[in-house]
């Protein structure tokens, strides 16, 4: 059923898109249970965002955007 | 019910609350194998439904503005058509069978075809999906995969989704507890100690599971969430399959 969470698929990509996140941050706001939904899982997995180590102040593991995560918004309209 | 038993339940039900935690719908569908196996089908539908009822409810509370009462209703509609059905038959399923079906129940979400997309906001598929699921509730206890296809077909965020399934999942639980505890010409009756502990072990259990959640990494959960379900499914089925067949030799002799 992966057609099913697309538009949650780019919610989350569109979301990380505005500014990095703290990976801690990224799944406390969209983990769920019940039904769980594999969101966060989808969008690593499609390549559509990536993990960086970030050292010095704010140090730890960052998510962003790849290359293919723009082209996906921009597929769908959500960047310009 | 002895006191060693309860805590025996206790412990069971912090570990299967664990579980759910962790994977989603595995704790459910655990705890309502283990309790078939321990004690006669209604009363471990009556405790199956206030543990659920529970965890289900807590959810549905934390996140109610996200709630969608319209699907919720029309999936009612289903429900209620189902209680009707069943409750004119009075059907209990012996546990052979409750076990094939409750082994059957993770494989029919896989089965369904990609390119389906249920409309959560129509009152016809509503109906029809509330029917099904509630069937199986009677049936097996639980429903959890099967609902998930059809929330996940509306154009709801995230939230909407769990809130909204969450919402439904007391109100089939409710109705099962309904069924079991005063329909059926065997009704259950449950220990209020044991109500109590069940409930509290549930949220023992899922709060414990947030620890690991974070610990896990992405490729850990998806590999041990699809090994889980299989696993636990194919036992039962196998588990229903052995009862099945000893039972018909026993009647054959």
């Amino acid at each position: 059923m992966v057609d099913s969470t697309d538009p949650l698929v780019l919610d989350l990509v569109e979301w990380i898109a505005r500014e990095p996140r703290l990976h801690s941050e990224v799944i406390e706001t969209w983990r769920t249970s019940c039904p769980r939904l594999t969101i966060w899982e989808d969008a690593v997995d499609r390549g559509f965002v990536t993990r960086e180590t970030v050292a010095g102040a704010g140090a730890g593991v960052r998510v962003a955007i790849t290359p293919g995560g723009e082209k996906f918004l921009r597929a769908n309209g959500r960047l310009r | 019910m002895a006191p060693l038993m309860i805590a025996a339940l206790g412990l069971l039900m912090v570990a299967t609350a664990f579980l759910s935690g962790l994977f989603g719908m595995a704790g459910g569908l655990i705890l309502i194998g283990v309790l078939l196996t321990l004690l006669p089908l209604p009363s471990a539908m009556v405790l199956h439904a206030i543990t659920q009822m529970a965890s289900n409810g807590w959810r549905a509370f934390l996140w109610r503005r996200h709630i969608r009462w319209w699907p919720v209703s029309i999936y009612l509609i289903g429900c209620a058509l189902a209680l009707a059905a069943w409750s004119i038959t009075r059907y209990v399923p012996d546990k052979p069978i409750a076990l094939l079906l409750l082994g059957v129940t993770p494989f029919m979400a896989r089965l369904t075809p990609a390119n389906l997309k249920p409309n959560p906001e129509s009152i016809w598929q509503g109906a029809f999906y509330g029917i099904i699921c509630m069937g199986l509730m009677l049936m097996t206890g639980v429903s959890g995969p099967l609902m998930d296809t059809f929330f996940l077909g509306g154009k709801f965020d995230r939230r909407e989704i769990v809130a909204t399934k969450a919402t439904a999942q007391v109100a089939s639980h409710f109705v099962k507890l309904i069924y079991f505890g005063g329909i059926i010409d065997q009704a259950a009756t449950l220990d209020p100690v044991l109500a109590v502990v069940a409930i509290a072990a549930s949220m023992t259990g899922t709060t414990l599971a947030r620890r690991f959640l974070e610990a896990m990494t992405d490729l850990q959960f998806r590999t041990w969430a699809t090994r889980l379900i299989t696993t636990v499914a194919g036992y039962y089925i196998i588990y229903g399959s052995w009862l099945l067949v000893t039972r018909s030799n026993a009647f054959a002799f």
